[in-house]
């Protein structure tokens, strides 16, 4: 699998570094911070150590120092990079980079400040105390010493030069012979160690020591060394410390032609000057080494001092700051913790293994997550019902029958429910006020008996209202609530039926009962009437004759307003009859096409037309008063075609059905419709009631039959002036199945 | 006006920058190092001359010696040095570059240099041979410039490959803090190997 290493960030590095979020495996800051600390502390005591030990271990030094200069040079990298995170974290203004940044700069100080005083003192004392070794008087005094010793050493070998030049002269002409005797002899006088005479081809010719014991040595080297045959000594140390000068003279030959000889002499220096002067020499040397290690000596104390210093300043900067991170990392969570709580986001925050302040605090915070987040749910699950009981609530508000307008403590408007659109037949926007629901004109007797209530207030109000709508008065009944809960809001609550049906039901009943009892007080005495009225007529208007004009008249009369009675009382009687219905499968379109066999062939100028459906199934109805539905709707919509023109002339009549969907029930849909005038506006919401007619002859009873006998198929009828151009329709349904 | 290889607009990616940041740190590493190693050392070893004998190679060279006032100065304040010649014989090895491989045979002469001013004196001493006296500095020069029949042993046959020689003052001999000065003023009290030609018995 091809994986791309993300491209290293250097500035994200350094604030991950810092703010301790930076990854385990490139977190090595503290891990190598420490490993380089406790390297530089034990370089240091190494430097510390090997300065003091001196001796072969001083060997050492040098490269302690280099390895310690080294650790501190990336120790001071180490808090270089620490110090820059801490400070672009400082720049981008991160939670808790303040108080490290404080941290750091008050452990700094305070571990700068003590460190450099003592590092001052310290450089002051050592300067001071490293120039109190030295003085010029110091300087003089082993100086003078020095050419004291010299004065006394060179003293020694001017004389022993001396001794050997007076050898030398008395050797001058002497025989090798009786040079043997001079020698020794003038060795004695002259009290000299060692005198020797050599021939030019170095073969000893005499010697005399008071150490008999070790042979003459050759002089090689002072004979070199001798500038051109003339008179020289030298001092020489000896392995044993003790200073023997060296005395090479060239004794002349007085013969021309032979070669010089040369008189070596030896004489140790005292003992007593020797240790004197050597004792000035070590200290005289002794002294310069230390001239010449001043200023390196302080550059090393300096160095070490340095290097404590930076050691220390470094250590603290480097604890500071890794101090800094352990105390801020948590707060930085806890910051974290805080705004991810403000954003709703209740997560644990993780926990360090610490006992302390913070480590409580992370718990306590914790646990307040926890809390908050039981709490939330809670609220959750609380909010979920509520707004399940609320939906639960509207759904049932919202199928009640019954129209409900909640208002709250300031008289607005909170909650509407469908039904109460329905029948106030407005929307009412929610917040709306009262006073600004009132400027509709409709509504105007609504809004002002709640006002009224409202502004005298009482536990509840009942009251029916009527209402004037374009279709008709519309009738409510109003119940108002006032309501408080404990939570403090107050309101109330207005509960509103339309029960314009109910009376129009009331109303139909009544008068179902008037005429029932019209037809019962009416029917029986009619015939009597009719029969002596008949009778009246066959007996005396024969008898009569010519005089019997006005009894004819009357009697004729009396007949046909009987014959009308009847067929009104016919009308009421079939109005307030009871429910009697033989239900039987029933082809609707098969009945509407018989019904209309009756029309055919009438010269009446009015056509009627069927649009009926196909494939209709058959509806459960008794055939007669289907029947009769038909015959009544086409005769008033033939009645209605009559009084528009005389003949009518290219009228129309149609019959339409088909299927429709009201809810989830199938209903077979019967429309009778016409391209007449219409019902007038000021009947149509009452068109079904008995006795409202704008017919000048009729009942009035043909379309409250209409919908008795739709009502009792548990159809519904409406009418309305939306049949072709403007003309009455009237819409009827019936159940299938 | 924008040319084809206009990349004034165009800014450097973070691989580039980190390169840019590990360069310049690698650069200051460089240069600290740089300071002690490029000093130029003290002395030069020229007219280097091996002679193959039995067993042995005979040496002869010229030193030229600098700072030789440093030296005087040291010496005259009562420090002593140590001077001292090492040859090496080397034969052409793999990684011979390294320090100390391809070396079949090393000699050291170590000559302790001493300044006693009672008595004005400069000494070579080696523990071996009679201590060498000079009354001038100068003549302590002269003889340490001189290189004359250094005698490298070869114990593993005749002499074939090279030949190196050097001097130098023993740094590690001197006082530590004298030490520490060698250090911080890039003394260098050495010279650099100078090989000879390769060798043929």
């Amino acid at each position: 699998m091809d994986r791309q290493r993300a491209p290293f960030k250097l500035r994200g590095w350094l604030r991950a570094l810092n703010a301790g979020s930076a990854p385990e495996r490139q977190r090595f800051g503290p891990r190598w911070g420490a490993l380089l600390l406790l390297l530089a502390v034990v370089a240091f005591l190494g430097v510390s150590f090997f300065t003091s030990a001196g001796g072969p271990l001083s060997r050492f030094f040098v490269p302690m120092l280099e390895i310690s200069a080294g650790i501190v040079f990336f120790l001071l990298v180490l808090v270089l990079i620490s110090v820059v995170a801490l400070l672009l974290r400082l720049r981008r203004g991160e939670v808790g980079s303040q108080l490290a940044t404080r941290l750091v700069i008050i452990i700094a100080l305070l571990s700068f400040i003590p460190a450099a005083i003592v590092f001052g003192f310290s450089w002051q004392y050592l300067n001071r105390g490293v120039d109190s070794w030295f003085s010029s008087a110091v300087q003089s005094a082993l100086d003078q010493a020095l050419n004291v010793a010299k004065a006394g050493v060179d003293r020694y070998r001017n004389s022993t030069l001396l001794a050997a030049e007076s050898i030398a002269q008395a050797l001058v002409g002497e025989s090798n012979s009786n040079a043997i005797l001079t020698v020794i002899a003038l060795r004695d006088q002259y009290h000299l160690s060692s005198v020797t005479l050599f021939s030019s081809d170095n073969r000893i010719i005499a010697t005399s020591s008071n150490n008999l014991a070790l042979a003459p040595r050759l002089p090689r080297q002072e004979i070199l060394a001798m500038d051109e045959g003339h008179p020289t000594a030298n001092i020489e140390p000896q392995p044993d410390g003790s200073l023997l000068v060296k005395a090479l003279i060239p004794v002349l030959s007085p013969h021309l032609g032979e070669s010089n000889r040369m008189l070596y002499v030896e004489q140790p220096i005292p003992e007593q000057l020797t240790k004197a002067a050597e004792a000035v020499q070590v200290a005289y040397n002794k002294y310069h080494q230390l001239m010449l290690m001043r200023e390196p000596m302080k550059t090393a104390f300096q160095l070490s001092l340095a290097v404590a210093l930076l050691l220390a300043v470094l250590s603290a900067v480097w604890m500071g700051l890794h101090l800094a991170r352990r105390l801020t990392a948590p707060i930085a969570r806890l910051a974290a913790g805080t705004q991810a709580v403000a954003r709703g986001e209740f997560i644990p925050l993780q926990t360090i293994a610490s006992h302390d302040e913070l480590g409580v605090l992370l718990h306590s915070f914790n646990n307040m997550t926890r809390q908050l987040a039981r709490a939330k749910q809670q609220a959750a699950v609380a909010q979920e019902q509520a707004e399940q009981r609320r939906l639960y609530l509207e759904t049932v508000l919202g199928q009640l029958s019954s129209g409900i307008l909640t208002f709250d403590g300031d008289n607005c408007l909170a909650e509407v429910n469908a039904a109460a659109v329905q029948i106030l037949q407005e929307e009412l926007p929610r917040g709306s006020s009262l006073s600004a629901l009132q400027d509709g004109v409709t509504l105007e007797p609504l809004w002002k008996l709640v006002t009224d209530w409202v502004e005298h207030p009482r536990n509840s109000m009942q009251k029916e209202l009527h209402l004037e709508r374009s279709d008709g008065p519309q009738t409510l009944i109003v119940h108002g609530a006032q309501f408080a809960d404990a939570a403090g809001s107050h309101g109330f609550v207005l509960v509103f039926d339309d029960i314009s049906t109910l009376v129009s039901a009331q109303r139909s009943a009544a008068w179902s009962e008037v005429a029932r009892r019209l037809a019962h007080e009416i029917k029986n005495p009619l015939t009597p009437i009719q029969l002596s009225a008949e009778r009246l007529r066959r007996k005396y208007l024969e008898k009569l004759g010519d005089e019997g004009e006005t009894l004819d008249r009357a009697t004729r009369t009396i007949i046909h307003q009987v014959d009308a009675l009847k067929v009104l009382v016919d009308a009421f009687s079939e109005y307030a009859r009871q429910p009697q219905l033989e239900l039987r499968p029933l082809d609707m379109n098969a009945l509407i096409l018989d019904v209309l066999d009756l029309y055919k062939g009438q010269e009446s100028g009015i056509e009627i037309r069927a649009e009926l459906g196909a494939d209709l199934p058959a509806v459960r109805a008794d055939v007669h008063r289907l029947r009769q539905i038909l015959n009544n709707l086409l005769r008033n919509a033939m009645d209605a075609l009559h009084g528009t023109s005389e003949p009518p002339v290219d009228q129309h009549i149609y019959i339409r059905t088909r299927l429709t969907d009201v809810g989830s029930a199938k209903m077979l849909e019967l429309s009778v419709m016409d391209d007449g005038p219409g019902f007038p506006a000021e009947l149509l919401a009452r068109v079904f009631e008995p006795y409202v007619t704008s017919k000048v002859k009729g009942s009035g009873l043909g379309l409250a039959i209409v919908r008795r006998i739709v009502e009792e198929h548990g159809g519904q009828i409406i009418a309305d002036n939306q049949g072709a151009n403007g003309g009455a329709r009237v819409v009827m349904e019936f159940p299938l199945g | 006006m924008a040319t084809l290889f206009d990349r004034s607009d165009v800014r450097p990616t973070p691989v580039v920058l980190r390169r840019r940041v590990w360069s310049s740190w690698w650069l200051i590493l460089l240069l600290g190092w740089s300071g002690w190693v490029l000093a130029e050392p003290a002395f030069h070893v020229e007219h280097f001359v091996a002679i193959p004998q039995n067993n042995a190679v005979e040496i002869h060279a010229r030193v030229q010696i600098g700072k030789e006032a440093l030296l005087q100065e040291v010496l005259d304040q009562g420090q002593s040095l140590v001077w001292v010649i090492e040859a090496e014989w080397r034969e052409p090895e793999p990684f011979a570059f390294i320090p100390g491989v391809g070396v079949h045979a090393r000699r050291q002469l170590r000559w302790q240099i001493h300044y006693y001013p009672l008595i004005n004196q400069y000494a070579l001493e080696n523990g071996k041979q009679a201590p060498m006296r000079f009354h001038h500095w100068q003549e302590v020069v002269n003889t340490l410039s001189h290189i004359q029949g250094f005698i490298l042993p070869l114990e593993h046959g005749a002499a074939r490959g090279r030949v190196a020689l050097r001097v130098y003052v023993d740094i590690q001999s001197l006082p530590l803090p004298l030490r520490l000065r060698a250090l911080l003023d890039h003394w260098k009290l050495e010279s650099a190997w100078i090989v000879s030609a390769p060798l043929s018995s």
